[in-house]
């Protein structure tokens, strides 16, 4: 289809220029609708200032990886009650998303930048499955967090929620 | 080889067959595939988890909350909890009302705590408590253990109370392990409500106590097997208030009556369950079904013995509003599983007539939009409908036709005489063909329902939506069989009923229906033992 060969271009913060192929651009919900906007302009450059160029060429591993996929239906409730749903990455995304920390974060911040809601999903469930099962110190130490509670303050956190704990 | 392919004479007289079992289980019951669920438990257990940042900078901290929110939704209750204990920013950021939106209690503290009672409850709008069998006690936290055991022995023997905390000796009063958590709850944001299995737990006077509570917001009531019983509960809640439920479960209760749909209390309503309600009067279900909420997608009466079958015959598919504008219902499902007196061919009769009702309704209304008129006498109509189905020729039906008044507007323009012989013709192309000529004006159909709204099609489309009806599992019209056409799923789907009435046989899933068939058998292993006493079968591991 030569529809699809169609390219975009894109600029990001550190005025990097990256040509992709339109079906990988409108991934991203935001693009997608800019790129309606501004119509059939050829050569015309989007501007994406929230996105480094690093960041930006993850990404678009990603969207290639998944162009092929139907887009999610634009924000219906029932969506996201199903994504919640279901903790399960698939394992290519697992397998992509096993970055440093600070990537994985400027990850989460460009994917809801760009409106991709599959990936801001992935992000999510991999800090929150990193989070799961930990106790308090340890997720202190999974994100450099001081704790600001007296010892006594904890220990009355902790056993008002002993009930949930079995 | 599959066992459960061999006829049981064959297993009974191969003493050999032992070899043959392994292949007999389904392939996910294999033994070997635990390999797999541990090896994935595993990678669950040990998830990716980048180190932290060496310069000692927190990247989660500098998020916006709105995405910290985002992440922390995929964590259940016990991780936010431990979550709160790790700052004072995370405190507040755990208690964020749009992270307990739903709650789902498995266990409930004796003494609500702050953090439960005073954040987590006044956020919730999606309640499930689920104690079944009975309230697992929390050990460190009865007040009066004494107490618990005293009240078991006042109450009911099954049921577990504990003391209110502020009571005087001499007037103690108790109440039940919910009682505390329902006080923190606001009712007037709560949208579902499940309670499934409470009446070991939650006494009537409590549940009563709760439903009147609830608001009208309210969209989901799971309240199978609760202590709701009698009749006089429906005079106790306003059952106005439930204008917005679309879910009812009231399974395995002691209900003898419900509130009537002709009370209009019905509106929403896409759900009910009935399972097992083996005190409902048949009084109340033919009420029910004479006036089923037009909204209704899905009704179980599994387990209703009581309901004979003329009651289901007499159930109406088809809705008339005051201007006498016949639609189908929304009835797409409705579960008759394990009401013994009905046989197959019950089903397949109630399937046939239910579906034909809405054939009739919908190319009623086409007719009538062309403004043709015709009489054709009910009765007429009705007994050949029924004599042209030889099998299921019962004085029965017959008498049925003569009394169904209620629906007899469904007939009474229904199609041109000389056409007719039988209504099981109505459906041919010769039919179509001529009223093709006759007319191409648009047909409108009643305003009031959503998926009709969406067909605004001319005859040609009618036409072609009308031969398509034959696509069904189960169709004793035989002509109508020949033409198969392409086109019309969305007309099908209004017409066909979907009736449920053996889980297992029903099944599409092969392998539950061969392990079924195993079972049965099983069974003839059993009685070839008990012929030859002597004997035995060995179960390899």
């Amino acid at each position: 289809m030569s529809d699809n060969k169609q390219k975009v271009i894109l600029q990001t913060s550190d005025d990097e220029q990256f040509t992709v192929e339109k079906i990988v651009a409108e991934r991203s919900a935001m693009i997608k609708s800019m790129m309606e906007d501004l119509g059939e302009q050829e050569g015309q450059a989007i501007p994406l200032p929230n996105v480094s160029s690093s960041v930006l060429t993850k990404i678009l591993e990603y969207c290639d990886h998944h162009k092929n996929e139907p887009l999610p239906a634009a924000d219906s409730s029932d969506a996201d009650d199903s994504r919640r749903k279901t903790s399960e990455i698939g394992e290519w995304d697992a397998r992509w998303i096993q970055v440093d920390q600070e990537m994985l974060f400027e990850i989460i911040l460009a994917a809801n930048y760009l409106d991709i809601k599959p990936l801001l999903d992935v992000g999510c469930k991999t800090v929150a499955n990193m989070i799961k099962g930990k106790t308090p110190e340890e997720i202190r130490k999974l994100f450099n967090i001081t704790n600001d509670f007296t010892p006594e303050e904890e220990e009355q956190i902790r056993k008002e929620n002993e009930w949930a704990e079995e | 080889m599959d066992i459960t392919l061999l006829p049981p004479t064959h297993i009974l007289s191969n003493h050999s067959h032992l070899a043959l079992l392994p292949s007999a289980l389904p392939k996910h019951c294999h033994p070997s595939s635990s390999r797999h669920s541990t090896s994935s438990k595993s990678i669950m257990m040990h998830p990716y988890t980048p180190k932290p940042p060496k310069d000692g900078s927190s990247p989660f901290t500098t998020l916006p909350t709105e995405i910290q929110l985002l992440i922390l939704s995929h964590l259940d209750l016990s991780d936010l909890l431990t979550l709160l204990r790790v700052s004072r920013s995370f405190y507040s950021l755990g208690l964020s009302p749009t992270l307990h939106r739903k709650l789902s209690l498995n266990n409930i503290p004796s003494i609500i705590p702050h953090i439960l009672g005073n954040h987590i409850l006044p956020s919730v709008r999606e309640l499930s408590i689920n104690l079944f069998p009975f309230p697992r006690s929390y050990n460190g936290y009865h007040p009066n253990y004494l107490g618990m055991l005293l009240s078991q022995n006042i109450k009911r023997g099954n049921t577990k109370y504990h003391r209110q905390r502020n009571s005087h000796l001499g007037m103690v009063k108790y109440e039940s392990v919910i009682g505390p958590i329902m006080k923190h709850v606001k009712f007037d944001q709560l949208r579902i409500l499940n309670i499934p299995f409470s009446s070991s737990y939650l006494p009537m006077y409590e549940l009563e106590s709760i439903l009147e509570n609830i608001s009208s917001n309210i969209e989901k009531l799971d309240l199978r097997g609760s202590s709701l019983s009698g009749d006089k509960w429906i005079e106790l809640l306003g059952w106005e208030k439930f204008g917005n439920l679309k879910e009812l479960d009231l399974g395995f209760t002691n209900i003898h009556s419900l509130p009537l749909p002709s009370s209009n209390c019905y509106t929403n309503l896409r759900y009910i369950s009935l399972s097992s309600c083996t005190s409902l009067s048949v009084e109340t279900i033919s009420g029910l079904f004479r006036d089923l909420p037009i909204s209704l997608e899905k009704l179980d009466l599994s387990r209703l013995d009581q309901i004979p079958f003329q009651t289901l015959f007499d159930m109406k598919v088809i809705h008339e509003d005051s201007t006498g504008v016949l639609t189908p219902t929304g009835l797409r499902e409705i579960k008759l599983v394990g009401i013994d007196h009905l046989t197959r061919r019950d089903i397949r009769t109630l399937k046939n007539w239910w579906e034909k009702q809405r054939r009739d309704c919908l190319s009623n209304t086409s007719h009538r939009e062309r403004g043709k008129e015709r009489k054709l006498s009910l009765e007429s109509q009705l007994v050949d409908w029924t004599h042209s189905r030889t099998e299921i020729e019962t004085p029965e039906l017959i008498s049925r036709s003569s009394t169904s008044s209620a629906s007899s507007s469904a007939y009474s323009t229904a199609s041109e005489e000389d056409i007719i012989d039988t209504p099981s013709t109505s459906y041919s192309s010769r039919e179509y063909s001529g009223s093709d000529v006759r007319s191409n004006r648009k047909i409108m159909l009643p305003s009031q329902h959503n998926f009709l709204q969406s067909l605004s099609f001319d005859s040609n489309s009618a036409i072609s939506d009308n031969q398509s009806i034959p696509q069904r599992k189960i169709s004793t019209i035989p002509r109508a069989k020949k033409k198969i056409g392409s086109q019309g799923d969305h007309e099908v789907d209004i017409i066909s009923i979907n009736i449920i009435h053996s889980a297992i046989l029903e099944s599409e899933d092969e392998d539950g229906y061969r392990q079924f068939i195993g079972e049965v058998v099983g069974g003839t292993l059993d009685v070839g033992n008990e012929i030859q006493p002597r004997g035995y079968i060995e179960i390899d591991q």
